[in-house]
């Protein structure tokens, strides 16, 4: 069961990562994870071991987020999830950094529906049953989610302001 | 993707994901190769994968609010709950400090154990082999079990551990040949910190099934015990049984139902290169093919064995215990008259 208990402590970076993208600000996301904490901590005995630990959280965290946002909205309180990704930071000579701003920019424009299967399965490597059992739907759901997901960042991305420039470029 | 009849938007989805069967993925490998644009669009939506996985991976590196860490804190400290009454018992305070209470539970758990053993033995007080052997067991519990922090030596270290061993006990403990058996050496190592001297061999099976023979200098006079004494507790079993300056304790997991057979065969292993009680000045008739024999050339014992050993006479032995010491080293220093003892370490001489 230690063991265990440092499987899960490992994972809490990526728990914080979903929950972040669920929540709204970073202190209700961690509230979140906290609470995920301490019901995987209750219900340890109810993992199979040989499956994996972090579809099991998340399936915890996404329940403690459903039940958290009911009890919200009868607070009356404004409910809503923004995926408050944070700016990638910025390093040295990272080439990339313009790319990955405009992929994080062009996934914030997908819908809610799409930005998450993203999460579960491009982001954090579920696999699509893992991710049906999470969010709740069909396996051939996740997949042609995915589908039009991928498709459309393209589109995103196609239409940004450097992929225009590009497209100038190369006809000059 | 949708003008490519072969590959639509869900198998190419299924094909990123990398969910194809392998023949499946092969024959779309291949019509990307013949299909140029096909194969740019794959690319494209790959490496779009690559900068999704980016994202957030500022959170990653966060760190960890304590308040998140103390649920687990706060259970790490726990015992294992067998049944929700226990858990409920043990988790009623919920708090870090019971962590001594649990420790001093698995302490009494492993003392009562071994005051089972000392029972065994008819002795009210627990001997020095007794307490060895609790340490054994902690041992085994501490590195045998753990299949990523086995060992400090493994094989291809075999010869500094056996020297090591040969320096701290005054004599040659090598690990038992048992591959007959399906067990081969995983390694061993030094355990600081127990009564006297002590150290264990590692073996595992094909099925993954690992046993530790910990081996510690008795510190007892008289006669030892005769026999094998048998304990089981809470998933774990053992065998141990001592000789005049060695106490042996073998464990495994209680899935394990070729302990007893192991056992014996280490005994009598270990039998043959001590004599049965004491020392024999005589070198073992029965031995016809050389023993294993250290793979690197040992610089200190052998050459002073070289000495004793054909002489077959013992007024300058020091110790009684040492001289059986003599007749396991014999065909070390043989291979040093020899001059290259690197040619002789593949011969496995049966040594049972």
């Amino acid at each position: 069961m230690p063991q265990l208990f440092d499987s899960i402590e490992r994972e809490i970076p990526h728990l914080r990562r979903y929950a972040r993208f669920l929540s709204r600000d970073r202190d209700e996301a961690d509230d979140l994870v906290q609470e995920c904490l301490v019901r995987a901590v209750a219900n340890a005995a109810r993992w199979t071991p040989g499956t994996n630990l972090r579809a099991w959280l998340f399936v915890i965290l996404k329940n403690a987020f459903i039940s958290e946002r009911r009890r919200a909205s009868r607070r009356g309180a404004a409910v809503g999830s923004s995926e408050d990704y944070p700016e990638p930071s910025m390093k040295a000579g990272q080439e990339s950094y313009v790319a990955l701003m405009e992929v994080r920019q062009a996934f914030l424009k997908l819908s809610l529906e799409h930005r998450e299967v993203l999460h579960l399965v491009a982001i954090e490597g579920l696999t699509y049953e893992e991710a049906a059992e999470i969010l709740e739907v069909p396996v051939g759901t996740i997949r042609s989610r995915l589908s039009r997901a991928r498709l459309n960042l393209r589109g995103f991305l196609d239409a940004s302001p450097q992929a225009a420039a590009e497209e100038v470029e190369s006809h000059e | 993707m949708n003008e490519h009849a072969f590959l639509d938007n869900e198998q190419l989805q299924d094909f990123l994901d990398g969910r194809l069967r392998p023949t499946q993925a092969a024959a779309v490998v291949a019509y990307l190769r013949q299909h140029p644009a096909a194969n740019a669009e794959v690319q494209r939506l790959r490496e779009q994968d690559a900068l999704l996985s980016a994202l957030g991976a500022d959170v990653l590196d966060e760190p960890i609010p304590e308040r998140l860490l103390e649920p687990l804190r706060r259970k790490k400290a726990m015992p294992r709950a067998t049944s929700p009454r226990w858990r409920k018992l043990t988790s009623w305070p919920e708090r870090g400090w019971l962590a001594p209470v649990t420790m001093a539970t698995s302490l009494f758990l492993v003392g009562t154990w071994v005051g089972w053993i000392g029972y065994q033995y008819s002795n009210p007080m627990p001997s020095f082999d007794d307490r060895a052997l609790s340490d054994a067991a902690r041992a085994y519990s501490h590195y045998g079990v753990d299949r990523n922090f086995p060992v400090e030596f493994g094989p291809e270290r075999v010869a500094d551990l056996s020297a090591w061993i040969a320096r701290t006990f005054q004599r040659s403990i090598e690990p038992p040949d048992i591959s007959s058996m399906g067990f081969q050496y995983v390694g061993g190592r030094v355990l600081p910190g127990l009564r006297g001297k002590s150290g264990m061999y590692v073996f595992q099976n094909q099925a993954g099934q690992r046993v530790a023979l910990v081996f510690w200098e008795r510190d007892e006079t008289g006669r030892p015990p005769p026999g094998m004494t048998s304990a089981a507790l809470q998933g774990l079993q053992s065998k141990s049984w001592v000789t005049d300056k060695l106490g042996f304790a073998l464990f495994g997991g209680e899935g394990l139902d070729t302990l007893d057979q192991l056992a014996e065969a280490m005994q009598g292993f270990y039998q043959n290169l001590q004599g049965p009680t004491g020392p024999v000045p005589t070198p073992v008739p029965a031995t016809p093919a050389p023993e294993p024999v250290l793979p690197a050339p040992d610089p200190k014992t052998p050459p002073k064995e070289t000495n004793v050993g054909p002489a077959q006479v013992s007024p300058p032995m020091p110790e009684r215990g040492s001289k059986a010491l003599r007749l396991r080293t014999e065909p070390k220093a043989l291979a040093g008259v020899g001059g290259v003892c690197a040619t002789c370490t593949p011969t496995s001489g049966a040594s049972t």
